[in-house]
């Protein structure tokens, strides 16, 4: 994993709703439909280091099976991120695959 | 900001982490056994998909922590256990630091307060004194630095220089509030004093220019704040209050603000009067518009951008048309052309006055400069001491440096934690330094028995030298540790985890901590020639005959002028009160004079003798007294020639009157140097300097020479005039002889004045014993001092000495084995031992010379008669040091004698 983008994919997956640091793990696994595969360790010093920055907002509450759980949902300053380094990544692919030029197959 | 809270909650925030992780576990595994694993499968595919949590726990741990912070605490924390497993060490270490350091805050504390500290007012380095330089004409009161009022006055109505000016005078006055009289300290000022220098009241007013016009009604009073606090217990009501002083109706306005003691440090003031009532409380005639006598200092307040050059240079062309316009006067009927040219010819100074102008100040500058470098120097040999301890202790210590290096650490880290050890001492000691510091400072004040010090001058260190006593402290620390630390972190790894052979314990460094110890060597040397000069000095000065018997006088000073007495009432009190006082038992004489003995200062005038030519290069000046018939016999001076005072010289003069004495007694000075070789009995002298000045005054006796301004000085010419003929005097001062103890005749000699008249009190009773201790208050310090210090720096070198002859004595053990089973008798390991300790010695008292040589010039004007090579001096010091030292090697030659061939060769 590209560094930051394990930060990017934390937003998008809050993007629609909070959710649990389980549930995050595996939204990211299912929408890639399992190429990406996250070491799911790594997600907690990554959702740590999000909220330090402000960019998302923790709270506890209850989960499915009524088990006492940490949620996380999406603070402003992270949606405004999530936008810029949305616009930012797409305009690297755009050059990435200018360079590498059309498809020659 | 997050970073430090993050910080705190480390701990927390890695329990609810914990919690989190079980949160998932339990969730992944309750969601693969709804998949149909069994819970033990689930729970293990479940802790597989996590990943390692110790890890995952490190990593957010780490994030949230500082990390040198973190291994900061561990130091720490490593440190102080250390410290505490080896407690004689650590004493050793904090102990020798805290004797430094203390004996530097104490002086500091003194320093700081005398010399660094500018006035409590407001930008006090727009200030300025102003004086006049250059030859002056008529008489002046203090010392030197004064300006007449009028001229003052000039100065401050027709200047660009100054946005303010003032004038003040000290002066002691006895105040009544309703009922008995207390001498007091007064000082009067002008009108502009507390403008100019910006200091508020704290409750009523204090004066503004318009108190230089003479009052309406009763004049004010302003009270300082310690004053206010003292006597009047902080009463608010105080304001409005009616007193006396002197005997003048005058009324309290305000007070003062806190802190504010006057422009002179050393002297407090009690209570502040204007300027207008000099001629009522001083016994100065026409104080006000007497252009030719001296008496106020003035004081200046820049504007800003101007410096006190610029000032100087602006004043002078002003300066220089008044002192022409004066010397028109009629006062300068009589002067000599040569006189009035040099007079035209005087100029105006402007000095920073930051400070103030103080006596205290200039007389404690040079003793307190060198108290410092002395508490420098035990400081350093402190701190020698404590890096010969931490290289001994690095060299034991070696397996666990090397084994730490190997196990990872860097040399970096290694250094950090050995620095943090030394730090610790350090600080320990920097902390039990100060506590011993307010002892020191307080012993230090214990000399100066004016009161005036002690209460302007504190025993506690303030906030400012606590902060620099513990920079200082971490900077000892950081300095003396690192040459340990660095040392300590270059093991050979290798062969010291290999136990190989070599390993002494103690040992290692040996070069450098025999040079620490010669260095130490060389600064007690210094210290202690220093204190053997200062004491011979002092003993110098207590030897010296004084001209009066000291030992057997007691003396006190009563001003019934002050309480309202017309002079011609003086006398009759006066006659009363020696009477009263020949009477009481134990005195077997008694007499008084006017003007106080070994002050520093005294009352002196130019002398016109009959039958002198007059010469301007020599003209005579004589230090004068009046004196009561029996002053002689009760100091013990021997009467040489002609007469004394007695009952025929008490002619009625009028209070005012310009009169003189009609008869005077010299003394053998005098004679000496103004009469050359004639007969002195009927010599016909008269005050003043110009050519053709009368000469009324008889000469009608001569007594020997006594010693008058300071006990140092050389004998002075003085001339002695019968007090009850004196137009004036407000007051004298009695001396009393007994064969007793002084100080037994103090309750009856207060009852002897206060049965005459209770109102007028008192003071300043004391031996002359106290009062020429007084007046070496100087010298005792530095004499004390630099003696306790250099006793100190000795002890503190002398256990260095005993650390490094240990480990000498350790190191040459097979040596000595080898010679012993050989048949050395114990006289020649003895002889070994003392050649090493012999060789260090010497080569730090030979270090010491060179140092010796440049210091000479600094030392030799604070001596008196004794020279800075006084070979008895240096005798001394070397004799006390040798004796230390073997001392200091007692123990471990002990050790050496005791060697058994046996065990010391079969261990390696």
């Amino acid at each position: 994993m590209l560094l930051g983008t394990l930060d990017m994919l934390v937003l998008r997956a809050l993007l629609f709703g909070p959710a649990h640091g389980h549930a995050i793990a595996h939204v990211i696994e299912a929408s890639s439909e399992e190429i990406l595969q996250v070491e799911h360790g790594s997600l907690y010093p990554a959702l740590h280091r999000l909220e330090d920055q402000g960019l998302i907002v923790s709270f506890w509450g209850t989960s499915e099976n009524n088990r006492k759980a940490k949620y996380y949902r999406l603070a402003p300053a992270g949606r405004k991120h999530l936008t810029q380094e949305r616009s930012r990544w797409e305009s690297l692919v755009q050059a990435v695959s200018r360079v590498l030029g059309p498809s020659t197959e | 900001m997050r970073k430090w809270s993050r910080f705190w909650q480390r701990s927390r925030r890695d329990a609810d982490l914990r919690r989190e992780l079980d949160a998932y576990l339990e969730h992944e595994a309750v969601n693969r056994m709804a998949d149909g694993m069994s819970p033990d499968d689930a729970r293990l595919a479940a802790v597989r998909k996590l990943g390692n949590v110790t890890r995952i726990r490190e990593d957010v741990y780490e994030q949230n922590s500082i990390l040198t912070l973190e291994t900061l605490w561990r130091d720490v924390a490593y440190g102080w256990r250390l410290l505490r497993r080896n407690p004689g060490f650590a004493l050793v270490a904090i102990l020798s630091i805290a004797l430094g350091i203390g004996a530097n805050a104490s002086v500091f504390t003194l320093l700081d307060q005398v010399m660094l500290r500018p006035l409590p007012v407001d930008r006090p380095n727009q200030l300025v004194l102003v004086t006049a330089k250059g030859f002056q004409y008529g008489p002046a009161w203090g010392d030197g630095n004064e300006l007449s009022y009028p001229r003052y006055e000039d100065l401050r109505d027709n200047n660009q220089v100054f946005s303010g000016m003032f004038s003040r005078f000290r002066l002691s006055v006895v105040m009544s509030v309703g009922g008995s009289g207390e001498r007091v300290r007064g000082e009067l000022v002008s009108g502009t004093y507390f403008p100019v220098l910006g200091v508020a009241p704290a409750i009523g007013r204090v004066f503004d220019p318009s108190d230089d016009s003479p009052p309406a009604g009763r004049p004010d009073v302003v009270l300082s704040h310690r004053f206010w606090q003292q006597r009047f217990r902080s009463d608010p009501g105080v304001i409005g209050t009616a007193i006396r002083l002197n005997d003048h109706p005058m009324t309290i306005v305000g007070v003062a603000r806190e802190g504010f003691h006057g422009t002179n440090l050393g002297a407090v003031t009690d209570v502040f009067v204007p300027l207008v009532m000099s001629a009522e409380l001083t016994s100065l005639t026409n104080p006000l518009a007497n252009r030719r006598m001296r008496w106020v200092n003035v004081f200046g307040r820049l504007k800003p951008g101007v410096s006190a050059e610029q000032a100087q240079a602006g004043l002078q062309p002003f300066y220089a048309s008044r002192l022409a316009f004066e010397v028109e006067q009629d006062a300068f009927e009589k002067a000599p052309a040569r006189d009035k040219e040099r007079f035209a010819t005087g100029t105006v100074e402007v000095t920073p006055a930051a400070y103030g102008k103080s006596e205290l100040r200039a007389q404690l500058m040079r003793p307190l400069w060198t108290l410092t470098a002395i508490g420098v120097g035990v400081l350093f040999i402190a701190c020698a001491n404590v890096a010969n301890l931490l290289l001994a202790r690095a060299s034991t210590r070696r397996r666990e440096m090397a084994l730490r290096l190997a196990l990872g650490a860097t040399r970096r880290r290694v250094v950090r934690q050995l620095l943090v050890e030394s730090v610790l001492l350090a600080v320990a000691g920097g902390a039990a330094g100060l506590v011993l510091a307010t002892w020191g400072a307080r012993g230090l004040l214990a000399f100066f028995a004016d009161a005036d010090v002690t209460l302007t001058i504190s025993a506690w260190p303030d906030s400012r030298i606590l902060a620099i006593n513990v920079a200082i402290s971490v900077l000892i620390g950081v300095l003396f540790g690192l040459a340990p630390a660095w040392q300590g972190s270059h093991p050979e790894v290798a062969p010291v985890l290999k136990a190989e052979s070599g390993g002494v314990v103690g040992g290692g460094y040996a070069r450098l901590r025999k040079g620490l110890v010669v260095a130490q060597v060389a600064l007690s040397m210094l210290l202690l020639v220093g204190a053997a000069l200062f004491v011979r000095s002092l003993n110098n000065l207590l030897m010296i005959d004084a001209g009066f018997d000291a030992p057997h006088l007691l003396t006190f000073i009563v001003t019934p002028g002050s309480n309202g007495y017309e002079p011609a009432q003086t006398k009759t009190y006066a006659k009363a009160l020696l009477a009263r006082v020949r009477a009481a038992p134990g005195v077997v004489g008694a007499g008084f004079a006017s003007n106080p003995l070994l002050t520093g200062g005294s009352w002196n005038d130019r002398i016109t003798i009959d039958g002198r030519p007059y010469d301007p290069d020599r003209r005579p000046l004589s230090h004068n007294n009046w004196i009561s018939p029996g002053y002689f016999q009760a100091m013990s001076m021997r009467l040489i020639a002609g007469r004394d005072f007695d009952a025929r010289d008490e002619s009625h003069v009028e209070p005012g009157s310009p009169a003189l004495p009609r008869v005077v007694i010299a003394n053998e000075q005098f004679v000496k140097q103004y009469l050359d070789g004639r007969d002195p009995i009927g010599v016909h002298v008269g005050f003043g300097a110009n050519p053709g000045t009368p000469t009324p005054m008889e000469i009608v006796g001569v007594v020997s020479t006594a010693k008058y301004t300071t006990l140092q000085s050389q004998p002075q010419a003085q001339l002695y005039f019968p007090y009850f003929e004196a137009p004036s005097i407000g007051g004298l001062i009695m001396y009393v002889r007994t064969l007793q103890a002084p100080e037994s005749l103090a309750g009856s000699m207060r009852e002897a004045v206060r049965q005459i008249d209770p109102r007028v009190p008192l003071d300043d009773m004391r031996t002359m014993t106290e009062q020429v201790e007084r007046s070496l208050v100087n010298e005792r310090l530095v004499a004390s001092l630099s003696s306790i210090l250099s006793v100190l720096a000795t002890v503190l070198a002398m256990v260095g000495l005993y650390g490094v002859m240990s480990y000498t004595v350790a190191r040459r053990t097979r040596e000595i084995a080898i010679r012993i089973a050989f048949g050395a008798v114990s006289s020649k390991v003895a002889a070994l031992i003392a050649r090493d300790m012999l060789a260090l010695v010497t080569l730090g008292m030979l270090l010491a010379l060179p140092a010796y040589w440049w210091l000479n010039r600094y030392v030799r004007n604070q001596l008196y008669h004794v020279s800075p090579t006084d070979v008895t001096s240096i005798a001394t010091a070397v004799g006390l040091l040798l004796v230390a030292a073997t001392f200091a090697v007692l123990v471990p030659s002990r050790r050496a004698l005791r060697v058994n061939p046996m065990t010391a060769l079969r261990e390696e």
